[in-house]
């Protein structure tokens, strides 16, 4: 298999973008990024666009070829991605592949979600689909509620504080209010979390993610030829995408994720790393419990000493293992398709040299990406070279 | 007390919530239903106050994780008697089969 490299990046705000439709979204991301690479369209040999509910909330499908026609690009394999909010962790993954077996050269992945041209139900609905319709789903059960379930258990379970589990949206919004592309930019105490609006006990408005508008995209080169075209190509060097059980009954351990576990396993295995060679991480924190959930995951604490990690600012951006840079989908927002990109982007920049929140001396970067209840993940490790 | 169906395989005889050609475990054909005792002890809940549209009217309203004492976990609403509060590790037991699923409550302390 081929090396793998990323040789552009582009992302919009995310937030609410009244006006602005889905096709233009996705279209300022992969302008964006095909712009940072110094490509032209001509050479772009395929297209994988991730996305989760275009259909249910903005009634437009056949995303990927719509997109692709605008842009310019001519005529190419043009696959949407769905895997709920890994849609486009799995579209980068598949852009990988692509490359890696020799099929073409130069691969534009992307992710979009417009949801807030939608009402809050319909947007609940939607996102509900990713879950178990035969069986969870059909209770009324929403993602709010499954984290909220996790975060009972995982409180109960290894004695985390409901203190240390808003202390992550401490951090990831402290962390956010730096970045002009983030949806909230203003900081929040412990206090407005631990009193903000309860959504599903013992989760609250402030564990949770907004719902936001936005797009990213990443151009993948070779990485043989890959500095024919960027200054600073920076290496794939590990790729891993697994699933696991999709409701919380199957889970033989409320507060694991079999499929982030796998997905890190075979992403560590392929880069030949653990995980105290990483730098800095991109993790799925879609509620404050999730990132509490993915730090133990990944292995970069034992199961269960995620809060105290949290607490003693171990993931803090000074702190030995920097989590979320960018504020995290609680800061940044969480446009559920276009998450992972918007991963992809943050780490990048971070190997770069040049992100907002930079991190001293980052060279090994993750990002880790999340769908439906644990029922597909996705882990991707970059090196600067 | 209203018994709980679930699922049995033939075999190895492992339990399921929902009704399968074949077994998840060990892959034999040889699935029956089996009625449990619906006895169980609550492993994790939530109380869901912004409900999907289709829920809309009926928040707030609790959906569990619950531990059956057969060995098997389900997911299932949970009915919470007024005036008192569920916690983790209750004893709960299986009520009745809603539209959307099967609900339990918390048993009373003299039952």
């Amino acid at each position: 298999m081929r090396g793998v490299s990323v040789i552009g990046i582009g992302c919009t705000p995310f937030g609410q973008q009244n006006g602005v439709s889905i096709t233009d979204l996705a279209l300022q991301a992969c302008r964006e990024a095909l712009s940072d690479a110094q490509i032209p369209t001509s050479l772009v040999r395929a297209f994988y666009l991730g996305n989760f509910v275009s259909e249910a909330l903005v009634h437009q499908g056949a995303l990927a070829p719509i997109v692709a026609h605008r842009l310019g690009l001519r005529p190419i394999p043009c696959t949407k991605v769905e895997g709920a909010c890994a849609s486009s962790g799995i579209a980068f993954r598949h852009g990988v592949l692509l490359i890696a077996s020799g099929v073409c050269d130069i691969v534009l992945v992307a992710g979009v979600e417009k949801m807030t041209s939608a009402g809050t139900g319909a947007v609940t609905e939607a996102l509900a689909s990713a879950g178990d319709a035969d069986s969870e789903m059909r209770l009324g059960l929403t993602f709010p509620g499954t984290f909220g379930i996790i975060m009972r258990r995982h409180m109960h379970q290894h004695g985390t504080t409901r203190e240390q589990v808003a202390m992550v949206s401490v951090k990831n919004r402290q962390s956010g209010s730096a970045n002009p592309k983030a949806h909230f930019q203003k900081p929040v105490a412990l206090g407005e979390v631990l009193e903000s609006r309860l959504i599903c006990d013992p989760l609250r408005l402030y564990d949770c993610t907004p719902i936001s508008d936005g797009a990213a995209a990443a151009v993948l080169c070779a990485a043989d030829p890959a500095t024919e075209y960027a200054d600073q190509p920076i290496d794939i060097i590990g790729s891993g995408h697994a699933m696991g059980p999709a409701t919380l009954f199957e889970m033989a351990d409320l507060t694991t994720f079999e499929a982030s576990v796998a997905a890190a396993q075979q992403a560590y295995r392929e880069a030949g790393l653990t995980p105290r060679d990483i730098d800095v991480a991109e993790v799925h924190d879609c509620f404050t419990i999730a990132e509490i959930t993915a730090i133990e995951d990944l292995g970069f604490v034992e199961k269960g000493k995620g809060g105290p990690a949290v607490a003693d600012g171990l993931t803090a951006l000074d702190g030995m293992l920097p989590i979320n840079p960018s504020g995290g989908l609680l800061s940044k927002g969480h446009p559920v398709g276009a998450t992972g990109l918007a991963q992809i982007y943050e780490i990048v920049g971070q190997l770069r040299g040049e992100a907002i929140n930079q991190v001293k001396g980052a060279h090994i970067g993750l990002a880790h990406n999340l769908g439906g209840t644990g029922a597909v993940s996705t882990v991707h490790i970059l090196k600067r070279r | 007390m209203a018994s709980f169906e679930a699922f049995t395989c033939d075999a190895c005889k492992g339990l399921f919530a929902r009704s399968q050609r074949s077994c998840r475990r060990c892959g034999a054909s040889a699935i029956l239903p089996v009625n449990l005792s619906g006895r169980g002890l609550l492993t994790s809940f939530t109380t869901i106050r912004m409900p999907p549209t289709a829920f809309q009217g009926q928040e707030p309203y609790d959906i569990a994780v619950i531990d059956l004492e057969e060995g098997l976990r389900v997911t299932a609403r949970l009915t919470v008697q007024a005036g008192r509060t569920a916690g983790i590790g209750d004893p709960v037991m299986f009520e009745t089969m809603c539209p959307y699923g099967a609900a339990f409550r918390l048993i009373e302390e003299q039952e």
